[in-house]
């Protein structure tokens, strides 16, 4: 890909089909990148003509220009030649649902109004077929100045104009037209302006009355409702029928992430540690090997090992957005949801919080408001990741005894729920304890639209999988690896005696702990925890392979017990519940730290964010260890 | 106002009484005044109105809903003038859905 090729932008409103169209028109010849300063991602990839190649980006899917949302801003700009290193689009392609063109053509005056050649992309031809709707494409290109075609983005067989137009652009065939100066271009400027010289209402209701024009001179015969739409949502949103359903996805996504992954997980552990073995044989015995195998093996290793978690997770979220279940979700949610100070499309990113907090503070991006959204980031972290889980599970079977606490339910998966509710509790009471003062005002309103049901495809399925792998690798990644190294550094000087590496106690990272040790004890641990609670600010599983290391025990295959035994002796049961309630509670995770900077625009919220998970996590475990 | 409408009645939405702030992402979809919406079902234990806008399902919470003056769709059609003493008049002109006479 050169920076030559014509550069087309692909626009629409959510659930217009975009990715559809842009998945077929690209195949795997993507990229996903973010643009600079935030968080929305860019999706690029290239279609090659036998004419030459042209880069098309998939845009986030928008109901206007004005600078409401994050995905409106980007938009915006991408489209006025603000972004994309100050280059302005060639042409672009304004994608509506033919079936809901009647307030999908509203998004026409803004884009066609930027003056960039464009061609109008009809979707879901099929289905309106089916449901006895109409449109006459040509009769509302004559009306807009500009080539329109009725796909099924989904059948590459249709998508010969899309095609000739993108050839166009290096052909510089009559295709490409801009839509000529439209009636309504003092309105669509009044968007585009600040200052804004019309009201707004009376600019939509204009805009409004065109799009219903333009509906009329197109023949536009509104297709009949969904009758299975009706029928789903009769039983998906139903009183009694509604919640239970919305219950069961929520409990098969658990299952999901914490039972089906497992040999996911245990198969990717053992092929890392297959692999470092591997490799170490090959090495001579240096600090370079140590650095290699125990440093950045094990360091990324311990994140990679969560991929197929986090795959399976977003499997499930891909299948649900895309069937449309999503949005029904959010409604069910959102009363609960409201009562907290948050709304219903909170629920989709601390749902992913489940498995990593990293994803789900992307994922708030589909909070339209922005308090809503910094309320569902700043408590996302708080919902149980499955970081934690190797620590509480390492934890409890060491102190807490086996045995049956109430009926079928034993006192260590009582204990495990205890946890994830004590998480969950913090999280709704700090949503509240925010919206009353940092985020406090006015609540936002809740207008969501709720798609028609569609079967979700494959294709797009297989590609927000790969684009998931590939940005959670390169995040994760990045940040584990750094601080794997610099750990590792810390427990290798200054060197003993004899040239080797240091008892960890005299360690550079030891004497760090024993810095500390004063400000823990009145929790109950000692310099070695310490030391774990400092390495596991990279990421929290880190505490147990560091205190395997600092204990001086192998923390391979059957080797667990021996690292409980060992903390048997340096905890009691007070002090384990201290550190299970700890970890609850406190931000250790360096990429999460990172990822809300960017997406919050700074370290402010971070910084408290920090803070406040700090203090909690520090007099909660202050009060269990005095308690017990 | 809209949130007192029962289930499956067809108004035309005559005044929004909602801050600048929130206005733009009802306009945005097409919830202008002018426009049809027919309430389609309550979600669950008092949570949102699903509505039915120019053939789109948008959900709306109660509060919003409430700050949205509205008018019986038969009401505007057959005699203007009449319905809510003629409110939001100039809009329904505007959007053109009075325009039967």
């Amino acid at each position: 890909m050169t920076g030559a090729d014509p550069l087309v932008a692909l626009v629409g409103p959510p659930n217009a089909g975009k990715s559809t169209l842009f998945n077929t028109l690209t195949g795997l010849k993507q990229r996903v990148a973010n643009y600079p300063g935030v968080t929305v991602e860019r999706r690029s990839g290239v279609v090659d003509e036998p004419v030459g190649s042209v880069e098309v980006i998939d845009l986030p899917g928008v109901h206007g220009l004005s600078p409401r949302s994050l995905d409106q801003m980007v938009t915006r700009d991408v489209l006025m030649g603000n972004l994309e290193g100050g280059r302005q689009p060639d042409a672009v392609v304004l994608l509506l649902d033919a079936t809901r063109l009647r307030s999908h053509l509203m998004l026409a005056d803004p884009v066609l109004g930027l003056g960039l050649p464009a061609l109008v992309v009809l979707t879901m031809g099929d289905e309106l077929g089916r449901r006895d709707g109409a449109v006459d494409p040509a009769a509302l290109a004559a009306e807009l100045g500009v080539e329109v075609t009725l796909v099924n983005a989904r059948d590459p067989s249709t998508l010969g104009t899309v095609r000739r137009f993108l050839r166009a652009l290096h052909t510089g065939g009559e295709e490409l037209r801009a839509c000529p100066a439209i009636a309504v271009a003092d309105a669509a400027a009044a968007e585009h302006h600040p200052g804004r010289p019309l009201p707004v209402v009376d600019l939509f209701a204009e805009r409004r009355k065109r799009a219903r024009a333009l509906g009329r001179s197109a023949d536009f015969r509104d297709p009949r409702p969904s009758r299975f739409t009706q029928r789903l949502d009769a039983v998906v949103l139903h009183r009694f029928w509604g919640p239970l359903l919305f219950l069961v996805v929520v409990a098969l996504v658990f299952e999901a992430i914490f039972s089906w992954a497992i040999p996911l997980m245990d198969a990717t552990e053992t092929a890392i540690g297959a692999s470092g073995a591997f490799v170490a044989a090959l090495l001579p015995d240096s600090w370079f090997r140590a650095l290699l195998i125990d440093g950045v093996w094990a360091g990324v290793g311990s994140v990679i090992v969560f991929l197929p978690q986090i795959l399976i997770l977003f499997f499930f979220i891909a299948i649900l957005e895309d069937s449309g279940y999503m949005a029904r979700a959010a409604v069910i949610a959102d009363r609960v949801m409201h009562r907290v100070g948050l709304q219903g499309r909170s629920f989709l990113p601390l749902l992913s919080a489940y498995a990593c907090a990293v994803p789900a503070v992307m994922a708030a991006r589909t909070v339209e408001d922005e308090r809503d959204r910094i309320a569902t980031i700043f408590v996302a972290p708080f919902m149980t990741c499955s970081a934690r889980l190797p620590v509480y599970a390492l934890l409890i079977a060491a102190f807490i005894p086996a045995g049956a606490l109430i009926g079928p339910l034993g006192r260590r998966a009582a204990v495990m729920i205890g946890l994830y509710a004590l998480g969950l509790v913090a999280a709704l009471v700090t949503a509240a304890i925010l919206k009353g003062t940092l985020l406090g005002g006015r609540s936002a309103p809740f207008v969501m639209e709720l798609p028609p049901y569609r079967l979700p495809s494959w294709r797009s399925i297989t590609n927000r999988l790969l684009d998931r792998t590939k940005i959670f690798l390169r995040r994760a990644g990045k940040i584990i690896l750094t601080v794997t190294v610099v750990l590792w550094v810390l427990t290798q000087v200054p060197r003993a005696a004899g040239g080797g590496a240091p008892e960890i106690g005299t360690s550079a990272l030891g004497q760090i702990g024993q810095v500390i040790e004063p400000v823990i004890e009145p929790l109950g641990f000692d310099w070695r925890i310490g030391i774990g609670l400092v390495t596991s600010l990279a990421a929290r599983e880190v505490i147990v392979g560091t205190l395997g290391t600092i204990y001086g025990v192998e923390n391979e295959g059957g080797a667990d017990f021996e690292l409980q035994a060992a903390l048997q002796q340096d905890l009691d049961l007070g002090s384990a519940v201290a550190l299970l309630i700890f970890f609850v509670f406190a931000l250790q995770c360096m990429s999460t730290v990172a990822v809300m900077r960017r997406e919050t625009g700074g370290w402010r919220w971070p910084a408290i964010q920090f803070s406040y998970m700090l203090a909690l996590a520090y007099a909660g475990a202050w009060l269990g260890n005095a308690l017990l | 106002m809209l949130a007192d409408v029962p289930l499956d009645e067809e108004v035309v939405l005559v005044r929004m009484d909602v801050d600048g702030e929130d206005i733009e992402g009802l306009l945005e979809r097409g919830i202008v005044p002018g426009c049809k919406l027919c309430p389609v079902r309550h979600a669950p234990a008092g949570g949102p109105t699903v509505y039915r806008v120019d053939g789109d399902l948008i959900a709306m919470r109660k509060d919003i809903a409430s700050c949205l003056c509205v008018q019986s769709a038969l009401a505007a059609r057959r005699s203007p003038s009449e319905g809510r003493r003629g409110v939001g008049q100039e809009a329904l002109e505007a959007a053109g859905v009075v325009d039967t006479t």
